[in-house]
């Protein structure tokens, strides 16, 4: 044990020049906190043996002290059994006088001090209780603050540790009557493996999104972040066609917490409504809309509300993760249009550059395409194409004016999403086949106009 | 400086010897729901405060008029005569009148003077005390009459604040005012016994009622750990931290901190979670607004490490927690619990919302300001806010004559609705203290205090001003068999010639 100490202290204090606590040793050996505490000593007299004042540390005293020297600008009384309203109270400024003579109550008290000071603090003191290293540094370490990294630092790395077992190990008071609530279901080992099949993930949302359940917040960024590749990569039709046919006892949209996505919470919201009303009763075939279910709102419920172990490393990565989102969100939404949505093609855009560059478009489509969007300047569109219909929403930019502070007329283009119908384009849909099934040339042509389009498509949001 | 045996056994290298571990006392937990506001659709804020003024008179006249009735039916050989209303006092009678006290205050807030002053003047900034320097205060009894100005030494001597029922003894003189010369308040209510509630309770449910119970532990008691998120306001709190959860110190040491059984905090775990801005700052703060989202605007992190924290501790400790001023609650009294939402990895140790009646979870959070039962003692805490605004009224800083006073007239905020925040509540005055408590806490005072006071039937209370942690660095110890208080004080050594030595 006292190797292990001794190894990682070298590394930790000397090497790294990092602060090193009693208690995240006992963390990191597994050992009891007053093992913990005699191994600092340890290491501290072994290394100032070898070179003087190589590392230095702090002591944590606990006993009476003297109480002038606690309480150098707060009065403290301890009167005992007064009874009777007093009749009158003389004024005083509302910042207590020195006041010492009432001191008659034993205080104790819990001091941390350097080792320079330890002395001094020593002489404070009327009677000692206890009197511990609480941690080595490096000597050119002065400030006693960065102990706290240390506490961060155990909640971080170890917050996976179970308390109810925990407690032996380390020596902290055991309490047997404090239960912790568990979660109805059990939680999954892990969330992606949870999304992979559906009857386990809805089950398990709808058991836990009540509220209840516990989870740390980290892991909540973490494994939304993991998986947003996935989110990107995976088609908009994936997703949009399952948040469609949600189970009826899963939870309510309101419900959810989109903390994590800003875009999802703005792409999820709208369209709800609108689709569930443009859908007619002859297209409502229940068609492989339900299967895969990469469930995009089913992953939220999912990273809200299971309970996920992570490990060190894991957690480490959320943070960072972290860390880029904030600074995403601190660039401002409006940044955020050269983030691919998704990669399925637009047929918007695309018929657009169709046209454009000459290829020989139809001219119905045209004027299709004019009569949907008249006055957006830009836009940038999921669409589904599921059962035949085709739903989603698209991004486009309006155009806003706005005065400002100064008085000036400000134009701003800002990006709205409005969800559109399978009216809207359908027609298109159905119209371009009708032409191209014709030739053979056409045939080609469509075919490799879908390409060219995803193509354009990209490059036009890299721009 | 002398050290107990075994003081220093951590200064040595690694024995063989086993450390043992302690396990904790275990703390008996009764709370009551008296300040818990009507849920949803029945809550209302529309309501006249009128009613909550006359609901107090009414609930109180008769004890005051029974405690003074037996002192003043003779005085010094004259007969005192009782009267009903304060509008009917004749002049050069000596008679004796029950009424509300109402303080008449120039630098008290106005909400007519805020109105009308609101499109041409900053607003003053909040004064310590309402008190005037050169006497335009007028101290004034009312009822459902009127008002009846009260004056006299006796009075000038008194802690008198408004909203307090008294009796007030005098004649009236020619100018119309009424000279005081003697004033009798409720006093204590009546006081139930010990393990009273929990006995009662087993009695009901057909248990044991004489139950061999364990000697009780002690209960920590903190109050503004004014959590702000600021790297350097944690060293303390994980002191304290460690202290409670009995890993630093040794031994004995160790095992003292063992028998406390439960850790109450009395309001501002945060530092100000939300603030009231100023006209200025809300404008200013208005302009720059971000469209969408503005992560800038909210700082998740003083309520993290307030999670952190508490979370550490639940494993080990049960916690009964207090909103207070600063804390993200309502800011009229009385304050609803904190959300567990706040807490989402203590949460896992509290109740779930609709369940909160039932049996509490190691984490408690309740209303501010909160009566229960532990340790079979009736507690009765509060953030501090009644008095507080009960000093601006009086002269002087004495924090635990303020506490009596507030307990004798029997309200928990006299100045509530005239300059405390409150719920407009119509049919019932919760803040009526009905049975005496057996501790009394106040939270976020300047300073440590505490005495016993006495009632007229023998009542006996223990009073305890809390001080802010992040202020004094001090946690209080109750014992919950003796009543007794001790105080830990937790520093971070500055040596001192870091500090001015004045």
């Amino acid at each position: 044990m006292a190797d292990k100490a001794r190894e990682y202290l070298a590394i930790n204090v000397l090497n790294e020049n990092g602060t090193v606590s009693y208690r995240i040793l006992s963390r990191a050996l597994k050992v009891h906190v007053n093992l913990a505490k005699q191994l600092l000593f340890d290491f501290y007299h072994e290394q100032n043996a070898k070179s003087s004042n190589s590392i230095s540390a702090t002591y944590l005293i606990t006993g009476t002290r003297h109480q002038r020297d606690i309480f150098q600008s707060n009065r403290i009384i301890g009167h005992e059994g007064e009874s009777g309203i007093p009749q009158s109270s003389p004024f005083q400024s509302s910042i207590a006088g020195q006041d010492t003579a009432e001191d008659i109550m034993p205080i104790t008290s819990v001091v941390l001090a350097r080792e320079d000071d330890l002395d001094e603090v020593k002489a404070q003191f009327e009677e000692i209780v206890s009197i511990h290293i609480y941690s080595l540094q490096p000597k050119h370490v002065q400030d006693l603050q960065t102990l706290t990294d240390c506490t961060r630092r155990i909640h971080v790395e170890y917050m996976n540790e179970d308390p109810s077992k925990s407690w032996k190990q380390y020596g902290t008071i055991h309490n047997p009557n404090i239960n912790r609530r568990t979660p109805r279901m059990a939680p999954p080992s892990s969330s992606i493996s949870a999304l992979q099949s559906l009857p386990k993930s809805t089950a398990k949302s709808t058991t836990n999104s009540k509220f209840w359940s516990i989870e740390p917040l980290k892991p909540t960024l973490k494994s939304s972040a993991s998986q947003e590749g996935a989110l990107k990569t995976s088609t908009m039709s994936g997703e949009e066609s399952k948040t469609e046919p949600r189970p009826k006892n899963a939870p309510l949209p309101s419900l959810k917490r989109n903390r994590s996505d800003i875009f999802q919470s703005f792409a999820k919201a709208k369209p709800k409504g609108t689709k569930k009303l443009n859908r007619s009763p002859t297209e409502a075939t229940p068609t492989p809309e339900d299967e895969p279910m990469k469930d995009a709102s089913e992953e939220e419920q999912e990273e809200d509300f299971a309970l996920v172990r992570k490990s060190a490393a894991e957690e480490e990565a959320s943070r960072k993760v972290k860390a880029e989102r904030e600074e995403h969100l601190r660039h401002g939404m409006w940044n955020d249009e050269d983030e691919p949505m998704s990669d399925i093609a637009d047929p918007q855009n695309n018929t657009e550059i169709g046209s454009q560059e000459g290829v020989g478009e139809e001219s119905d489509t045209g004027a299709i395409d004019k009569t949907t969007s008249p006055q957006q300047t830009e836009k940038t569109e999921t669409a589904t194409v599921s059962g035949g219909r085709r739903r989603g929403r698209r991004r486009v930019m309006k155009k806003k004016k706005v005065q400002d502070e100064e008085g000036y007329l400000v134009t701003r283009e800002e990006a709205v999403w409005e969800s559109f119908s399978e009216e809207d384009v359908q027609p298109k849909k159905v119209m371009l086949p009708a032409p191209t099934t014709g030739t053979g040339k056409r045939e080609v042509r469509k075919v490799g106009q879908g390409n060219i389009m995803s193509f354009f498509g990209k490059k036009n949001r890299q721009t | 400086m002398p050290s107990i045996d075994g003081a220093d056994v951590l200064l040595s290298g690694p024995t063989d010897t086993p450390f043992p571990t302690a396990t904790r006392h275990a703390s008996s937990y009764n709370p009551l729901h008296t300040f818990h506001l009507p849920k949803g659709e029945q809550k209302h804020y529309q309501q006249q405060f009128a009613d909550l003024y006359f609901l107090r008179l009414a609930q109180l006249k008769e004890v005051v008029e029974e405690v003074a009735g037996e002192d003043w039916d003779m005085v010094g050989g004259e007969k005192a005569r009782r009267v009903d209303r304060v509008l009917d006092v004749r002049q050069g009678e000596l008679c004796w009148v029950v009424g509300t006290v109402y303080m008449e205050m120039p630098l008290k807030p106005n909400i007519l003077d805020d109105i009308s002053k609101e499109h041409w003047i900053a607003a003053p900034p909040p004064r310590e005390k309402y008190l005037s320097p050169n006497g335009g205060d007028q101290k004034m009894l009312e009822d459902d009459s009127g008002r009846l100005r009260i004056i006299g030494e006796f009075i000038d001597s008194r802690v008198l604040a408004t909203g307090a029922i008294i009796a007030a003894l005098g004649t009236e003189n020619k100018d119309g005012a009424f000279e005081v010369i003697d004033i009798k308040v409720a006093d204590l209510p009546r006081q139930p016994e010990r393990w009273e509630r929990d006995e009662a309770e087993l009695a009901e449910t057909g248990k044991k009622v004489k139950q061999n119970r364990q000697p009780a532990g002690k209960i920590a008691i903190l109050s503004g750990l004014s959590i702000s998120g600021e790297l350097a306001d944690d060293l303390s709190l994980d002191l304290l931290t460690e202290y409670l959860l009995g890993e630093s110190m040794s031994g004995v040491a160790q095992e003292s901190a063992a028998q406390i059984s439960r850790l109450l905090i009395a309001g501002n775990s945060l530092a100000n979670a939300s603030p009231i801005l100023s006209r200025d700052d809300f404008a200013a703060k208005k302009s720059n607004k971000k469209y969408g989202y503005d992560s800038s605007a909210y700082n998740a992190a003083p309520t993290e490490h307030l999670d952190n924290f508490l979370s550490v501790l639940l494993p080990s400790l049960p916690i009964t927690l207090l909103p207070g001023e600063t804390d993200p609650s309502n800011v009229a009294l009385p304050q609803p619990p904190l959300h567990p939402a706040l807490f989402p990895q203590s949460r896992a140790y509290a109740n779930p919302p609709v369940e909160s009646k039932e049996k509490p979870g190691a984490l408690d959070s309740v209303t501010n300001p909160w009566e229960g039962d532990i340790d079979g003692w009736r507690f009765l805490v509060n953030g501090g806010q009644p008095i507080n605004d009960v000093y601006k009224y009086v002269e002087g800083d004495d924090r635990l004559e303020m506490m009596e006073c507030l307990l004798r007239w029997r309200s928990n905020a006299p100045t509530a609705p005239d300059t405390l925040w409150c719920y407009p509540f119509q049919d019932d005055d919760p803040f009526l203290v009905k049975d005496c408590p057996h501790v009394y806490i106040v939270g976020n005072q300047p300073r440590f205090e505490t005495t016993v006071i006495e009632g007229p039937l023998g009542q006996r209370v223990r009073l305890i001003a809390v001080p802010s942690f992040r202020d004094t660095g001090t946690m209080v110890l109750l014992d919950a068999e003796t009543l007794a208080v001790d105080v830990v004080n937790f520093e971070v050594f500055k040596p001192s010639k870091d500090v001015d030595m004045s």
